[in-house]
């Protein structure tokens, strides 16, 4: 009972009132009194009271009355009609209208006990059903927001389910999420959205700009680049955030989040898509290979081509897809790749793909998942055929320059075996007249005649013929004619060896012989100038080589010799100088020497003389390629070495040293023939 | 007197092959293997027609011939080259003012011929002063 509990009582007998209130009083209630219905109304509508007494006969409006008019206006405050007269259908109207209780004025004054006791009752009741009305009204809130919130999260996971889809249009996925939008707000019926992205908005049918609506920016890789706006189309009752409330406007920014995030990963994948397009495009079009290899040699990514060669690599090891050999290659440049964590760069032929040559670079790289060697490989095999090419060009070009002194040496031979031949001609046909003479004399002599006719004419046509002369000149004239074939033929053979392609493996190659063409096509180069002296070693073994190439080296220390000793020789007409060449063994190398006695190389340009394109000759007398290639083929094709002495106006002398075994393959061994070298200098080891 | 005839070449069998077909003109040959050689015999014997070849160790055959025609310029000059570049030609025409300028190989009729136009016109000169 609460004890501030405020009474009105209605009841015109003001003795009574008095005596009830002091009743009441002693209960803990505070009695207000009004005289008459109408008064107690007009009291009840300011508000203070918890329960209405209201006596039933009163004059003006009686206690029925006043219940009448208070259930009109809505619900009934708790209410006791006390009543003198015990009539049942006020009783029973009272208790339709909702009056708490009925208390009869007995004469006793029992009724007086019975009040506080009924009041009490009324209060409780009242309590109650207030308790009950707000637990109702709780439970509604509470459903209500549970609904609200499924129907938020039913559409968060439509809109993420909708955005994990990666094939659907930008467009599309956008519709979609409009349409999502409206069944989880409040009112469906009066809700319409709008995404706005770069300026360019995408809406639902019936969107328009009205005074309640809610924003969300949409960011997109850390830049602001649209909003999702959601409005009423007509006025609400306001809730939390104007007739919005903070879950909507949650959902809202969550919605717009998520929007965001799948944009920037879609833009994230297009880009990556684009880029693997395009490098991919680049890859074909130059026919260039790529292959990705992680720390456990599992094929992370084989370019389009090896596809169509070799399969699908996915969860393949490389060597399940590559093949065994070709994974212990790859295992020593996976090692060398990680160890220096510089690029490894190798040459090699691809068996499966007709042995075409190429090269390749590995990359060790690091990413999330580790250490991996990312490989490009490129097709060199038009390079290959270019410096074959251009070798083998080279080697004719050279030939064009000596085909003038080659030209002279053979047909100075010409000329003598065409006159030999017709000097022979005349002296078989003088000296057949000889023997027609004799041959006379015989007849004369066998018929008996006289001879002396006979004899003289003999006489006549030997002394005509000059036998004696022709009797020594023809031997003579033959033997040289034999020497002059000779000499063509060795000249002609020289030329074909020299510049026969000899393919680009190594054979077994004679270096003495080798040297000696080489001699001979350039003889005329050399032989106005210089003595040529030659010190081959007879027990040289043959030297794995490229034949080639090879020749071209020598030709070009033999032509450098020649002119370095022209330039001596030429001006004052002093005799001739000495070209030698050697060759002999050294253990396991084959060393060749050309020496000149020409004028030697000054001191200052020592450091270039193997620079390609480095020359001291006139314009059109040298390319400058001379030495460069001769280093080129000594150095990269054959692991071997090339160094020189010169003393200025004594000469020159080259040193070449070739490996008699092969050697392991030199991984710079194919690059260009032209490739910038770096000069050797000469050591003490390798000079004579 | 027969006329003198003087064949050079640094290539003793290209004197020895001309030798062989020359041999019955009415000329006498004379050989030298080098342009030293040469200037030696033509400082000793009166040369009509000189036959050099071209490329020749030490002095060369063009620079043998210019010697001729600044030096005895009456002395008629043939070239018998193994190599004809057009540098070596203009050189002859021009410095060696020279005769014919034959390329190895040639025919030895024509050569011969050529050596006895030369002689006539060498006459025919010697004659007229």
């Amino acid at each position: 009972m609460t004890p501030s509990a405020r009474i009105l009582y209605m009841e015109d007998d003001q003795a009574l009132a008095r005596l009830i209130r002091a009743r009441l009083g002693k209960a803990g209630y505070h009695v207000d009194v009004a005289p008459d219905g109408q008064r107690g109304l007009e009291d009840y509508a300011a508000g203070r009271h918890d329960l209405l007494l209201v006596d039933q006969s009163m004059p003006g409006l009686d206690g029925l009355g006043v219940v009448r008019a208070l259930a009109a206006q809505g619900e009934l405050p708790p209410t006791i009609i006390v009543t003198g007269t015990g009539d049942e259908a006020t009783a029973v109207e009272a208790m339709r209208l909702g009056v708490s209780d009925y208390v009869i004025k007995d004469l006793a004054g029992g009724y007086l006990q019975v009040l506080p006791l009924a009041i009490g009752r009324a209060l409780e009741r009242a309590r109650l059903r207030e308790q009950k009305l707000e637990a109702e009204k709780a439970l509604q809130r509470r459903t209500q927001q549970l609904d609200e919130r499924v129907r938020e999260l039913d559409c968060l996971r439509a809109v993420s389910r909708l955005l994990e889809d990666v094939d659907t249009p930008v467009s599309q996925l956008l519709d979609a999420v409009l349409a999502l939008i409206g069944p989880a707000w409040q009112h469906p019926d009066v809700t319409c959205a709008r995404i706005t992205l770069d300026d360019v908005p995408q809406q639902t049918g019936n969107f328009r700009e009205t005074p309640w609506m809610l924003r969300a920016p949409i960011v997109v890789d850390g830049r602001l680049t649209g909003a999702l706006d959601v409005g009423y189309l007509e006025p609400r009752p306001d809730v939390d955030e104007g007739p919005f409330t903070k879950e909507e406007h949650l959902l809202l920014g969550n919605i717009a989040d998520h929007l965001g995030r799948v944009l920037q990963r879609r833009r994230a994948q297009a880009e990556i898509r684009n880029l693997k397009q395009q490098i991919e495009f680049v890859l074909g079009a130059t026919k260039t290979g790529l292959r990705v290899v992680d720390a456990d040699r599992r094929v992370r990514y084989v370019d389009p081509a090896w596809q169509t060669v070799y399969g699908d690599p996915s969860g393949k090891t490389y060597a399940e897809y590559f093949g065994e050999e070709d994974a212990a290659d790859l295992e020593s440049r996976f090692a060398e790749a990680m160890a220096t964590r510089r690029p490894v760069v190798t040459t090699a032929t691809l068996p499966r793909e007709d042995n075409r040559p190429v090269q390749r670079t590995a990359i060790p790289f690091r990413d999330d998942e580790g250490w991996m060697l990312a490989e490009v490989v490129v097709d060199i095999s038009e390079r290959r055929r270019m410096e074959e090419e251009l070798a083998q060009s080279q080697k004719l070009e050279a030939i064009g320059q000596l085909a003038a002194g080659i030209a002279h040496e053979i047909n100075t031979p010409i000329q003598y075996i065409g006159d030999n031949t017709r000097f022979l001609q005349e002296a078989f046909s003088d000296l057949m007249n000889v023997l027609a003479g004799a041959g006379e004399l015989v007849a004369a002599a066998r018929a008996g005649h006289k001879l002396d006719r006979a004899l003289d004419d003999v006489d006549a046509r030997r002394k005509e013929a000059d036998v004696e002369y022709l009797a020594e000149e023809i031997p003579r004239a033959i033997e040289q004619s034999l020497e002059g074939v000779n000499r063509v033929a060795h000249i002609v053979r020289a030329m074909k060896e020299f510049s026969h392609p000899g393919g680009n493996q190594k054979q077994a190659v004679d270096l003495n012989k080798a040297i000696e063409n080489t001699l001979t096509i350039s003889r005329n180069e050399w032989k106005y100038v210089a003595e040529l002296v030659t010190d081959f070693d007879p027990d040289l073994p043959l030297v794995p080589a490229l034949l080639g190439s090879l020749n071209q080296a020598f030709l070009n220390l033999v032509m450098n010799a020649a002119q370095a000793i022209a330039a001596t020789v030429g001006e004052d007409g002093s005799p001739k100088g000495i070209l030698s060449v050697t060759t002999r063994r050294d253990g396991d190398w084959a060393e060749i020497r050309v020496r000149d006695t020409g004028c030697g190389i000054p001191r200052d340009i020592r450091e270039r003389v193997f620079n390609p394109f480095f020359t001291t000759k006139a314009v059109g007398k040298g390319t400058g390629q001379g030495l460069a290639i001769a280093r080129s083929v000594v150095v990269e094709e054959h692991g071997g070495s090339i160094a020189f002495e010169s003393e200025v106006g004594r000469g020159t002398t080259f040193l070449v040293r070739l490996p008699l075994a092969p050697r392991a393959s030199n991984p710079s061994k194919n690059q260009p023939l032209l490739s910038a070298t770096t000069p050797v200098a000469p050591s003490s080891e390798n000079t004579p | 007197m027969n006329p003198i005839v003087l064949l050079v070449d640094d290539d003793e069998n290209v004197l020895h092959g001309l030798s062989r077909v020359l041999r019955n003109q009415p000329y006498h040959l004379f050989t030298a293997r080098s342009g030293d050689e040469a200037i030696h015999v033509l400082k000793t014997h009166v040369v009509d027609v000189i036959v050099a070849d071209d490329q020749m160790p030490g002095m060369s055959g063009s620079d043998l011939l210019a010697w001729v025609a600044e030096h005895c310029s009456e002395v008629r000059r043939i070239v018998l080259t193994g190599h004809a570049t057009a540098a070596t030609a203009i050189r002859a025409i021009n410095e060696g003012a020279v005769f014919r300028f034959f390329t190895k190989p040639c025919d030895e009729v024509e050569l011969a011929i050529a050596i006895r136009e030369a002689l006539e016109q060498r006459q025919a000169e010697a004659r007229a002063t």
